[in-house]
């Protein structure tokens, strides 16, 4: 009895294993129907992912409340929950300064730069299962955004759309493994490519193995033909390390990227380049070192009651 | 499994795969990120016999094949947790039950998620996509592995209830 189940069991196994490796040999040969049950999923999710990210957005608020169900109704409650009503105000206040504050940056880059830009706010972000580095927004084709158009914060270069649907984008993060991008070093013009490794630092590759890069160095991006996937002279990062081991065909760097991915609330996608390449023009300024204030303290000797 | 326990099985997954989406997606957890999804499909799958591990598996992977949010080529999860509902069926029945012994039952589900994980890199490798870079990877990894761990004490009383439920309809 237990082989004949072991044998069926075995049999099971072989037929799932072969459609899987059907499936995959589907999708790498460009069957469109797969892709589109993915693209019908996102459809389906983004509207749903828009709402429960408002929900979730100050998460803090959500378990508090929790923590509040089941205490009874007397006064020193009502005060209480009065006082929690005005706390989860001020988290929301504060929440939406910080994407006031997100956005006031990109429409000030934006402006610069002479970008037409979509703003769209960032509803859901690459599950853990994939390790592959996404954000889901809640702007798409509705809004004039196609695929591999530049996805910019107000600090800098955000990464580029991956796909869409009418009401919703993924965006592929510039830290993701499979990401690069064109860059030159502003000021001296050396030019790079610039890899996502997953993390939240970014290598660096020379071109040209004679060419020198230093720390502090500022990276823009070079661009793409018509702009797309990316405009040129973007902020992307800056130079945090060089690596000047001898014996290498190239010359690496790390770099730190200008925006924080793991913190952007609002982005906007650019539509179209109205002006020309802006060259250097967007380098974001040095941060200017605060003055430490000189404490001088002067001692005054008491008369002793000897003296 | 009969087709009842199939239908079943569908819904819960689907309606599991929603919640992962549209909730956990949402949440940034210490260390790493959590997967609901994986944590409780690994559960189902020790709970089931070979057959519907299998099955369970592959219905599972297929769901997670479908999320907008994945760059790997469509039926590589369900290639992955077909293979791994195999091998921990195959391995649980030295194990003997695993409902009524449920610290044992999260160390199988922990172990479970985090091979799952590494399977998924190594088959991403052979498929020759992009790799995370080794670090991210193991606190991902970690984080996934301590989060499994922590919640056990949530999910699993609920799974086994539900999974004893569909076993009331009828089995293989």
């Amino acid at each position: 009895m237990a082989p004949r189940g072991n044998s069926r069991s075995r049999l099971l196994l072989v037929i799932l294993l072969v459609t899987a490796l059907f499936l995959i040999t589907l999708d790498l040969r460009g069957v469109s129907l797969l892709t589109s049950t993915r693209t019908a999923t996102q459809t389906i999710f983004s509207p749903i992912q828009g709402f429960t990210s408002r929900l979730f957005s100050p998460i803090g608020n959500f378990f508090s409340d929790v923590s509040h169900l089941g205490r009874s109704g007397n006064e020193i409650e009502t005060l209480k929950r009065e006082n929690q009503r005005l706390n989860e105000k001020l988290v929301l206040q504060k929440d939406l300064k910080g994407k006031l504050m997100q956005l006031n940056s990109i429409l000030k880059l934006a402006g610069e730069a002479q970008y037409k830009i979509v703003t769209a706010q960032v509803i859901a972000r690459g599950n853990t299962t994939s390790f592959s580095q996404t954000i889901t927004i809640d702007a798409g084709s509705s809004s004039g955004i196609t695929r591999d158009m530049t996805v910019m914060s107000g600090a800098g270069l955000v990464g580029a759309v991956k796909s869409v649907t009418s009401n919703s984008a993924v965006v592929l993060l510039m830290s993701d493994p499979s990401f690069r991008i064109g860059v030159r070093v502003a000021g001296s013009q050396v030019m790079g490519i610039l890899s996502g490794t997953g993390s939240r630092s970014f290598e660096l590759e020379l071109l040209d193995a004679t060419e020198t890069v230093k720390i502090g160095d500022v990276l823009l991006a070079r661009g793409s033909d018509s702009g797309r996937p990316f405009v040129p002279g973007i902020p992307v990062g800056l130079v945090t390390y060089v690596d000047n081991s001898s014996g290498q065909l190239t010359k690496h760097a790390r770099v730190n990227s200008y925006t924080k991915l793991t913190a952007i609330g609002i982005v906007s996608v650019v539509l179209a380049q109205t002006g020309g390449d802006p060259k250097d023009g967007l380098v974001p300024p040095k941060p200017r070192a605060t003055p430490i204030p000189t404490v001088t303290i002067t001692v005054t000797p008491t008369p002793s009651p000897s003296a | 499994m009969f087709t009842s326990r199939i239908f079943i099985t569908t819904g819960f997954f689907a309606s599991l795969f929603f919640i992962q989406e549209i909730i956990f997606n949402q949440i940034h957890f210490l260390i790493g990120g959590f997967s609901i999804y994986l944590a409780i499909v690994m559960t189902w799958i020790a709970m089931e016999s070979r057959n519907g591990a299998l099955i369970s598996g592959f219905i599972a992977g297929f769901f997670l094949d479908l999320s907008p949010n994945i760059a790997s080529p469509f039926g590589q999860w369900a290639l992955v947790l077909t293979v791994m509902a195999y091998l921990v069926s195959v391995n649980r029945e030295g194990l003997g039950d695993l409902v009524s012994r449920p610290l044992t039952l999260s160390l199988v589900v922990g172990l479970g998620v985090t091979i799952t994980l590494v399977t998924y890199l190594i088959t991403s490798a052979i498929l020759g996509e992009q790799l995370i870079s080794f670090f991210p990877a193991l606190q991902e990894l970690t984080g996934n592995l301590i989060w499994t761990l922590i919640l056990a004490p949530l999910y699993i009383p609920i799974v086994g209830k539900f999974h004893e439920f569909t076993l009331s309809s009828r089995d293989i």
